[in-house]
């Protein structure tokens, strides 16, 4: 009775019925999310975790065949493949595409006119659909496309670039020498205006070079790679393969950009001014200021790579037409064709497996990042 | 001036030097000069390969070695040409075409220097073949066009012969294509002409041009690939699948933004301010499902779609979901991540505004409508572009459901495409281009428009995972 008292005195006639209404609309109002959670994405995952355990062509129904599918995954030389070309794969875009695009934001975090204009420009191809950069991707590393008409420039004039840069380094090393003990200049070693004289200078000395019969193109044969139509591979990975880690990498590193940029704005200037006080240069600056701040960023940054190299699959599926399958497949391609390309009947059992340990690799990178990243901001 | 100005003070390993103003601002000036080379070159390396791809999709062979930065489709002579044949043909310039009636001349210049020393005979001339409108077809070569061959000049001196080829439509149809064959003797060069052919194919005992389409009209001669793959490429029923494609497209990343825009924001808002049982669940539930990838998810939900949701679907007359567009939107109705994002902006908005109309007796979906959304206007724009983004690009999710090729989207199509042109001998890349240019070109402009929406999603995004 008491009790009972206590509650109504507490509970005003308004406030009760607040919280009745308002359950009502929660519930209404997440009709959507709860179908999507429940159904899609719920009962889906327990289905596919049943799938795992047995065999199933979709015609038939389902028999249980306990482990067998994952002995199966192991022995499978074609599941083995996909998962080394994967892992290889995420490793070597996740890190050159971090470090690059940290670069890309630390040159494009400047204020200058028109930087905006630059920063537009570079997320292009962030923008595009994958298919659409794909197809282009594939058209440059033709056979008889642009990739190898530059390659066989390269080899072409490899002399010039090297006497190029042996020019630019003797003539900046000569100023430098000349301006700080002739004139005990204070200055740095890459100082704008000595670099731009030893850069105009080398072009004039290669020019002049050219000019005078020394240096002469290489007579090379034209470059004739098929860069995503080929078994050749390079380093033990298939050539068609390096191709899509370029292409990948070259497409999301302005996502990445734009991420590290919005860190870079939070670092506080007075650490880059105190930095310089101490005689901090650029390379400094970015090693021992920019970096540290920007931990929480580069965890995220690093996770969200890995995660997306991980699950890899539209640049694959454009390919898949022109390349030999086994030069290029991935875990995620590897479920896919299992269930849909497999020539024969859909191997449903095999698929659910793999999308399994898919998403066990995929869980296992969120919990490193949990542990050694600093949750910031709401990083999940 | 520079003498009566201040020095500067410079630290430089751990000193501080006198230098003179002009020294610093010399530096200064160079160091900008340094940082714009090196922001264009890394333009360059962007979207460099983008826009030569562009550029590379209104040619006639998008694969020339050494690549070509100034061909024929470029220059403004061959637009001149075209108008002017186009204007023969038909009376139209832009578009081009060959209607009844009408007489269509053009004139060929060639250099015939290694001529007397192929030792033919002189009054050997030039002939002059139609071709059928496609390049597979074998019938049609346009049987109601005269063609003949005239020698116009000779200009001995430099061993050059104009000739004028002449066409005349005696028949009653028009055609909006005629395509043309000029052989020439082994050894002749082409110098000049009113429109350049698409192709010259030098053999050992003649030299054959070709134009695949000799009334374009101007637009016709520069969109010549755009119009092909937008025309061209057909599937069952005769019907243009391009344009299907972006139909279907458009259709469906509208809708799609405009279910994420109502539910997202409805789930947003209730795990926002609502307060129910098991919100923190849900949240943490919410979660999970953006960690695990959709190649898990999607053997089930394939299935879900085949049997039409347990069944149900029977109800409205359709044995299976596949292949149809209530497919694509069902099994990921609500995005997780449009979910979170639109939650995030509610938490900012004060929430005094919504206690005083609480106050004032509104009931909790009046609030929402009447208070929240019109203040959600700008998330919602931004949610609208993000969303309009990522379903006009999305590929995996439509690739499975989708089996016809009058529904496919775009993406989907582009990979048709490349499957079909691909798969013949390397010189159809040019339409293959031109088809991803048109894909690209939608979510382009929204992009130009809308760019800092577009770089405050992918940090929103971003951040949130």
């Amino acid at each position: 009775m008491g009790g009972r008292l206590v509650r109504r005195l507490l509970c005003s006639y308004t406030l009760c019925m607040r919280t009745r209404e308002e359950l009502g609309w929660a519930f209404l109002f997440l009709l959507p999310l709860l179908w999507t959670l429940v159904v899609a994405f719920g009962y889906a995952f327990i289905r596919a975790v049943y799938f795992s355990f047995t065999e199933y062509d979709l015609f038939k129904p389902p028999s249980w065949v306990g482990l067998k599918n994952f002995n199966h995954l192991l022995e499978d030389s074609r599941f083995l493949l996909a998962l080394s070309h994967t892992l290889v794969f995420s490793a070597i875009v996740t890190s050159v595409q971090t470090i690059l695009a940290l670069l890309l934001a630390v040159v494009v975090n400047q204020k200058l006119r028109g930087i905006t204009l630059f920063r537009a420009g570079y997320y292009v191809p962030s923008i595009s659909s994958s298919v659409v950069v794909t197809l282009i991707f594939a058209w440059l590393v033709h056979r008889r496309g642009v990739a190898n008409f530059l390659l066989t420039a390269l080899q072409q004039y490899a002399l010039y670039l090297l006497v190029f840069a042996g020019a630019v380094a003797l003539l900046h090393l000569l100023q430098l020498l000349w301006e700080r003990w002739r004139w005990k200049a204070p200055t740095r070693f890459f100082d704008p205006l000595l670099l731009l004289t030893s850069l105009l200078g080398a072009a004039l000395v290669t020019i002049g070079l050219h000019q005078l019969g020394v240096l002469r193109p290489r007579a090379v044969p034209p470059m004739e790679i098929a860069w995503v139509s080929t078994e050749r591979t390079f380093l033990g990975v298939p050539l068609p393969l390096w191709s899509i880690m370029a292409l990948n990498i070259w497409t999301t590193i302005p996502t990445f950009m734009v991420i590290f940029l919005a860190g870079l704005q939070d670092v506080p200037k007075e650490l880059y001014e105190a930095a310089e006080l101490d005689g901090a240069g650029s390379w400094q600056k970015l090693w021992y200021v920019t970096v540290p701040a920007l931990r929480p960023v580069l965890f995220l940054v690093i996770t969200l790579g890995l995660i997306g190299t991980l699950q890899m699959f539209d640049q694959v599926a454009v390919l898949a037409g022109l390349a030999p399958l086994d030069s290029i497949i991935t875990l995620a391609y590897y479920i896919y064709w299992n269930m849909f390309g497999g020539g024969g009947l859909p191997r449903v059992g095999m698929a659910s497996a793999a999308a399994l340990f898919l998403a066990l690799l995929t869980l296992a990178v969120v919990l490193l990042q949990r542990r050694f990243g600093i949750s910031e901001k709401g990083v999940l | 001036m520079s003498s009566r100005e201040k020095p500067v003070g410079v630290p430089f390993r751990s000193r501080i030097y006198l230098v003179s103003a002009a020294w610093v601002r010399r530096r200064r000036r160079t160091r900008l000069l340094l940082i714009y080379a090196l922001l264009s070159a890394l333009a360059l390396v962007m979207i460099g390969p983008l826009l030569y791809a562009f550029l590379s999709s209104f040619r006639e062979d998008a694969l020339t070695w050494p690549p070509e930065f100034y061909p024929q489709k470029f220059r403004p002579h061959n637009w001149v040409g075209a108008w002017q044949l186009g204007r023969q043909g038909s009376g139209d310039g832009w578009l081009g075409g060959f209607s009844a009636g009408r007489t269509v001349r053009f004139t060929l210049v060639f250099r015939t220097a290694s001529y007397a020393a192929n030792n033919r005979a002189p009054e050997e001339a030039p002939t002059v073949m139609l071709l059928p409108p496609a390049a597979g077809m074998t019938t049609d070569p346009r049987p109601d066009i005269q063609a003949s061959v005239a020698l116009l000049e000779e200009r001995s001196s430099i061993q050059e012969r104009v000739y004028e080829v002449r066409l005349s439509h005696a028949g009653r149809l028009f055609h909006d294509r005629v395509r043309l064959a000029v052989r020439v003797p082994a050894g002749w060069q082409l110098a000049g002409a009113t429109l350049w052919p698409a192709l010259i194919s030098p053999r050992v005992s003649e030299t054959v041009l070709t134009w695949q389409d000799i009334t374009p009209g101007v637009l016709g001669y520069l969109f010549e690939n755009y119009l092909r793959v937008w025309t061209a490429y057909r599937g069952p029923g005769d019907k243009p699948l391009f344009a299907r494609w972006v139909t279907n497209s458009f259709f469906l990343a509208a809708l799609r933004v405009i279910l994420t825009l109502a539910l997202a924001s409805l789930a947003g808002y209730a795990l926002a301010r609502l307060r129910f049982p098991g919100r923190n669940l849900l949240f943490l539930s919410s979660i999970f499902t953006m960690m695990v990838p959709g190649q898990v998810t999607m053997i089930s939900n394939f299935l879900l779609l085949r049997d039409g949701l347990f069944g149900i679907s029977r109800l409205f007359g359709t044995e299976t979901l596949i292949n149809t567009y209530a497919g694509v939107f069902l099994p990921g109705l609500v995005g997780i991540s449009a979910v979170f994002l639109l939650k995030q902006f509610f938490e900012s908005i004060p929430r005094e505004l919504e206690e005083a109309a609480r106050i004032d007796g509104a009931s909790t979906f009046q609030i929402y409508a009447r208070i929240v959304l019109p203040l959600s206007l700008p998330a919602f724009g931004a949610l609208a572009i993000l969303t309009f983004h990522g379903a006009w690009n999305e590929l995996f999710w439509p690739l499975i459901v989708l089996r016809s090729q009058e529904m496919f989207t775009l993406p989907i199509g582009l990979m048709n495409l490349l499957q079909y042109y691909g798969a013949q001998a390397g010189t159809n890349w040019n339409l293959i281009l031109a088809g991803a240019v048109m894909a690209a070109i939608p979510v382009l402009v929204v992009f130009l428009i809308f760019q800092r929406y577009f770089i405050e999603g992918i940090k929103l995004t971003g951040i949130r995972g």
